[in-house]
Formats: C-alpha cells, sequence, structure tokens
C-alpha cells in the first residue's frame, strides 16, 4: 500500500479498519516482522494444508467472530497475506465436520435456500454424498 | 404457487442467530473453501486409504488425505447459503473422486494349516465363514476357494458402489450442463482387483485366480462403459486419473490395460509394466475433441520416481504409445534415404498426429539408464505422445522418425498454430521428420527436417507438397528423383499451383521405345540360344 502511495509525510487515512482492529493486525505485524518472506513455492505448498497454524497465531486467533472476520477483513485490505492465510484456515478449521445447519449457527448466517432449492442441490450432489 | 408458500413459511421460521457478521466477499470465501478442497494437484504418494485402513508409506501418516471427508466439508459448505454455494460449487467440480481405495477391512493374509487343519489370520470372521461353507473339504484347495469367494463378494460390493456412485455423477453431468465445464479432473480411484498375495507365478492356482477375477470383469466393464458414457459431457474435462493398486504392480496392467481400453475409444494401448512400480496413470484431455483426437497421451507415476521416471517405465510408456494404431491400413511407402537438410527449423505444433505403416520397430539408446535416443522407423505414432516422450526425457539428444505418416490437422489446429501455414494447403497424408534436439544453454531447440506427400485420392499416386523456405528446391529435387525411380517408364511432369506443386506421370514415349527394344533383344537372344544348342546337339 506504502508503495503505490509513494512518499508522503501526511497520515493515510484506512477507513475499513477500526482502531481494535488495527491493533490486532500492528499486534501480528510486530510478533511476525522478523519472519523470512514467503516464497511462492511455500506459499503454494502451505495453501493446501489448514492445520499448520503456528502456536502464537493460534492463540491470536482466539477472538470472538466478528473480530476474526475483521481482521480477515483488514488483512485483505491491507494486502497483508500471510495474516489473511491465517485467517483463512481458522474459519476452515472451523467449518471441518460440520453439517450446512451447524456451519450456519457457528457463523449466524441465514439460510436462505428454498426447500427446493436445497433438494436440487442435495440431489445435485448425491453422487459425492453416497461415497 | 405452492413453492412460493413452502419458502416463506420457511423463512418465517429461521431464528435471529445473533448479530451479523461481517459480510466476506467472494474472494475471502473462495481461499477459506481452498483449504476444504481436496488437492487437485497429482497426490505425492499411493492411492490414500481412508476411513480407518492405511497403506504402507514413508510419509507421516497426517499426511494421508481422505478424499471423501475432504469433499464433505465442501458438501456442507455448498449447502450453507447461496453465496457460499455460488463460491464453493466451482471447487466442488474442480477435482471429482469416484470412490477410493480398494483396500477395505479385513483384506488380510489367510491360510490354512495342514498340518493342524486350523487357519490362521488376524480375520476371525472369515474363518467363521469357511467352517459354515466348506466343513466337508478342510484341504487347503477347498479353503482357498472358500477365500476367494469371499475376497470376490467384497471386491464386487465394492466396485458395485463405485459403479452406483458413477451412475448418479453421470446422471448429474447429463443434466447440468453448467456442472460439465466445472469438471477439471476426474479421478477414478483404484479400480483394479487384488490378487492374494503369492498368486504370481502359481501355476496350480492359477485357474483359481481367473476364478477369483472373472466374476469382476461384469463390474469393470460396466464401469468401464459408464467412464466412456461420461466422458463426452465433461467439456471441460482436462485430465483423468486412474489409480493403481500400489500392491498389485504386474497384475494391475492387466486390469489398466483393460478398464482403458474400454473407457477410452480407440484406444489400444496395453502397458507392459510388469515390474514398475506404477500407482497412476493420468490420462490428459481433450479426448475426442477433435477429429483426430481420440487417443489421449498418457503420463504414468511411480511411487519412486517421482518427479523423475525410472527408465523401466519409460521404455514401456515409449512402446507402448508407438504402438498405438499400428494396425491402421496405409498407403504404400517407399524406400528411401532421407536427404542431407538444410538446416530447416520448423518450431513443432501439436496439431500432428503420427499414423505411421509397417512393421514396428523402434529402438531406445540407453547411456548409464538414461536415455539418450530414440529412433522410430515404420511405426504408427502419435505427435502428441511423442512430445510426451520428449518431455520427459530431458537427456534426449536425438529423435528420428522414418515412415511415418501423419494425418491432416484440423481447422482449428491451423487457426491456433502460425508456424502450420504449409500444411493448410490441402490434405497432408505423409511426414517424414528428422528431429536433431539441441541443449544450448538450458533452452532445448528443435531442428526438424521434414517431407510432406499427399497422396491422390485415385490412385494412391503421391503428389509433392510445397514447402516454403529452403526446403522446396531441395525436396523438389529428391521428390522428383524418387518419383522417376518407382516410375522409370513414366515422363514426369510438374505443375506449380499457388501453394502446391502437383506432380502428373503420363507413359513415356522413350520409355516405350527403350522397353520395346529390349523386349527385342531378349527375343532375339532366345532365338540364337535357340539356334545354338540346335547347332550343339546335331
Amino acid at each position: 500500500m506504502l508503495e503505490d502511495v509513494g512518499e508522503v509525510t501526511e497520515a493515510i487515512p484506512i477507513p475499513n479498519v477500526n482502531e481494535n482492529v488495527l491493533k490486532k493486525v500492528i499486534e501480528w505485524c510486530e510478533h511476525h516482522k522478523g519472519d523470512p518472506p514467503a516464497q511462492a513455492d511455500d506459499d503454494s505448498d502451505s495453501r493446501k494444508k489448514s492445520s499448520d497454524i503456528d502456536e502464537w497465531d493460534q492463540k491470536f486467533m482466539q477472538v470472538d467472530q466478528e473480530m476474526l472476520f475483521e481482521i480477515i477483513l483488514a488483512a485483505n485490505y491491507l494486502d497483508i497475506k500471510p495474516l489473511l492465510d491465517v485467517g483463512c484456515k481458522t474459519v476452515a478449521n472451523m467449518i471441518k465436520g460440520k453439517s450446512p445447519e451447524e456451519i450456519r449457527k457457528t457463523f449466524n448466517i441465514q439460510n436462505d435456500f428454498t426447500p427446493d432449492e436445497e433438494e436440487q442441490i442435495r440431489r445435485e450432489n448425491e453422487w459425492a454424498e453416497d461415497r | 404457487m405452492r413453492r412460493t408458500k413452502r419458502a416463506i413459511i420457511r423463512k418465517s421460521k429461521v431464528r435471529p442467530l445473533g448479530p451479523p457478521l461481517p459480510f466476506l466477499p467472494a474472494e475471502i470465501l473462495l481461499q477459506i473453501f481452498e483449504y476444504l478442497a481436496p488437492n487437485n494437484t497429482l497426490p505425492q504418494s499411493p492411492v490414500h486409504a481412508c476411513h480407518g485402513v492405511s497403506l504402507e508409506r514413508s510419509s507421516p501418516p497426517n499426511d494421508y488425505t481422505c478424499t471423501t471427508c475432504q469433499t464433505s466439508y465442501l458438501l456442507s459448505v455448498s449447502l450453507v447459503s447461496r453465496h457460499w454455494h455460488k463460491t464453493a460449487r466451482p471447487l466442488l467440480y474442480r477435482v471429482v473422486r469416484i470412490g477410493y481405495s480398494m483396500f477395505i477391512p479385513g483384506d488380510e493374509d489367510i491360510y490354512f494349516n495342514c498340518i493342524n487343519k486350523a487357519y490362521h489370520g488376524k480375520d476371525r470372521f472369515f474363518f467363521n465363514v469357511f467352517d459354515r461353507e466348506r466343513p466337508e473339504s478342510r484341504k487347503i484347495g477347498g479353503c482357498y476357494a472358500g477365500l476367494i469367494k469371499m475376497h470376490e463378494k467384497t471386491k464386487l460390493e465394492t466396485l458395485d458402489a463405485r459403479l452406483k456412485t458413477l451412475r448418479l455423477f453421470h446422471r448429474t453431468m447429463a443434466r447440468s450442463p453448467d456442472i460439465r465445464r466445472m469438471v477439471v479432473c476426474w479421478e477414478l480411484g483404484a479400480l483394479f482387483p487384488m490378487p492374494t498375495p503369492g498368486w504370481r507365478g502359481q501355476a496350480a492356482w492359477l485357474k483359481k485366480d481367473l476364478a477369483y477375477r472373472y466374476p469382476l470383469t461384469e463390474a469393470l466393464e460396466n464401469i468401464g462403459r459408464l467412464v466412456e458414457e461420461t466422458i463426452p459431457y465433461l467439456i471441460s474435462l482436462r485430465w483423468i486419473d486412474f489409480h493403481l493398486d500400489p500392491e498389485v504392480v504386474g497384475a494391475s496392467a492387466e486390469a489398466l490395460g483393460y478398464i482403458v481400453k474400454k473407457s477410452i475409444s480407440r484406444m489400444t494401448w496395453k502397458p507392459q509394466l510388469e515390474g514398475c512400480k506404477c500407482n497412476h496413470v493420468r490420462i490428459q484431455l481433450p479426448i475426442d475433441r477433435t477429429e483426430y483426437g481420440h487417443i489421449p497421451s498418457l503420463e504414468i507415476y511411480s511411487d519412486f520416481d517421482l518427479p523423475r521416471y525410472s527408465p523401466a517405465i519409460f521404455k514401456a510408456l515409449a512402446i507402448e504409445t508407438c504402438e498405438i494404431e499400428i494396425n491402421r491400413p496405409t498407403r504404400p511407402s517407399f524406400g528411401r534415404e532421407s536427404p542431407s537438410s538444410g538446416g530447416i527449423d520448423f518450431p513443432m505444433t501439436t496439431a500432428m498426429r503420427l499414423i505411421g505403416a509397417g512393421a514396428p520397430t523402434i529402438s531406445q539408446v540407453a547411456t548409464g539408464g538414461i536415455l539418450t535416443a530414440i529412433t522410430v522407423g515404420d511405426k504408427d505414432i502419435r505427435f502428441a505422445d511423442l512430445r510426451n516422450l520428449l518431455a520427459h526425457s530431458e537427456s534426449l539428444k536425438h529423435l528420428r522418425l522414418e515412415n511415418v505418416h501423419v494425418s491432416a490437422p484440423t481447422r482449428e489446429d491451423i487457426d491456433n498454430s502460425s508456424e502450420a501455414i504449409v500444411l493448410k494447403s490441402a490434405t497432408l497424408k505423409s511426414v517424414f521428420w528428422d528431429i536433431v534436439l539441441k541443449d544450448t544453454e538450458d533452452v532445448r531447440a528443435e531442428t526438424v527436417t521434414y517431407y510432406l506427400i499427399k497422396s491422390t485420392s485415385e490412385d494412391c499416386l503421391p503428389v509433392l507438397e510445397t514447402l516454403s523456405g529452403p526446403a522446396e528446391k531441395f525436396y523438389t529435387e529428391w521428390w522428383l528423383s524418387e518419383l522417376k525411380r518407382i516410375h522409370p517408364q513414366k515422363d514426369i511432369q510438374m505443375r506449380s499451383l499457388e501453394n502446391e506443386v502437383v506432380v502428373v506421370l503420363r507413359p513415356s514415349t522413350k520409355a516405350a521405345d527403350e522397353q520395346f527394344v529390349l523386349t527385342k533383344r531378349t527375343s532375339r537372344s532366345q532365338t540364337n540360344n535357340q539356334l545354338f544348342r540346335d547347332a550343339v546337339l546335331e
């Protein structure tokens, strides 16, 4: 982002990130400032596994869901890819093993399918369910 | 109307679950779902086993991928809401896996001790069944048959389950045009039966082994037929992966050949993988996308040689790819010496399929176990397969093809290849390649000398195709000499058209005169000889 803006002396507004979230983001950045930069190959490999979150990050992500989602959105907005990955992995781990209804409850998502639509999707994916 | 009412009723029953969470845009959801999706790259290990059964392998057990579970994650998220469904569905169909490992619980070694008349093994279930089913024949043969019967049953159940899944998938494909475009990779799991340990090489067991395998063929045939029927629906499919049973190395080849032959139209691939540790065959697509695209290119992945293939596998692949469509009727080919090239650079295009003629010969020159040269003569070979071989052999320095035939590229192929302008002129029937591969500063250059021939439809008289660039004069001269050699009694005229040269053969008056003189001389000589013989006798 700083590269995009160039050299500036004035404050850069970040309208999409509130104070609490920004503090968390800065905390994460402070902790990981000494990390070696991720290489392209590592990135493609690490994307495959959601279980490889280090211990500090796991604790860091133990926040309420709203904050977790805000951190993910902030990481996306500020283009902090490693933080975005950690956030996405955390959410993925929360989804694993849950039924659609349980996922809806976990993330407070309203089911906007009609029964017919839901039935159609189930029928469409019957081949995968039946294994 | 009824649907709307039900929807309204349902919506009214939804309770608020708390404060709404921030809305995650599709790109972030996609990234989250990626962690739930089955890996779409090739497995680095043998076929993964799930549900309590695991295979021997060197990597840690937590690397196992339970594809069924992973698919179920995506299935779940696709049913959460419309927004999630829209994002998850393409991932769900990116890698479609039908079935999983053939390994099943209880499928372990079991044998009968003739001395103490007792069964030995880990699973008591089998013993009880044998005792019940064969109380009268407590000898090794009878027990073995009983054991085989059990294996048959379990394998058949697995295959039937897979067949059912395939049918469901086929039905989905047939009804859902939007899904057809999403299926990129299709993994068909370990399709092949596993013989009992030690079956190979024991003649006495052969009959029983056949009996063991025979009932499975029907299920395999059904699977193969269904695969064949489903492929045309999958318009975005880039490859199909067949997983072999890693425990059955040589034996899998037969089943693989069978299923692939059944699955892929016009494919007569008979793998000679005896002794090769091969567990995974990838068939790249498109199949049947073009007029000449019936034969897929093949990639074979091995446990031990990833990412490099063993020479044995490569050899088998080379031989087999060159044997494709060997029995196709061909035009007469000419014995010839390839003229020396003037160094014509011709980037090879994948638009060509080489269809050969004559006796199958292929020789490989391996130095220190590394393949350095391939010579193919009088062969049927497809150009894509050739490229496949080249791509997998970094050490290959020279490739020579003689007496091979190439079919015309399709219109699409021509349009997509700026270098194939020369092929636009007419239906191309034959091509002769002399390919020299060079390594220059890690850049592989391919220098190709090529000669093109077109046959007329009337009498298979070869007609010259012109070449652009320096090959034209050189090839024209060679071709005329060939024609003169083959048709000494005819005059040869050449007519240059816009982009081809037509060679016209006419009866030569000079040749006819020479023939007449020759005949006359022979006749006279015979008369003289007769007179001499008569004189001696007299």
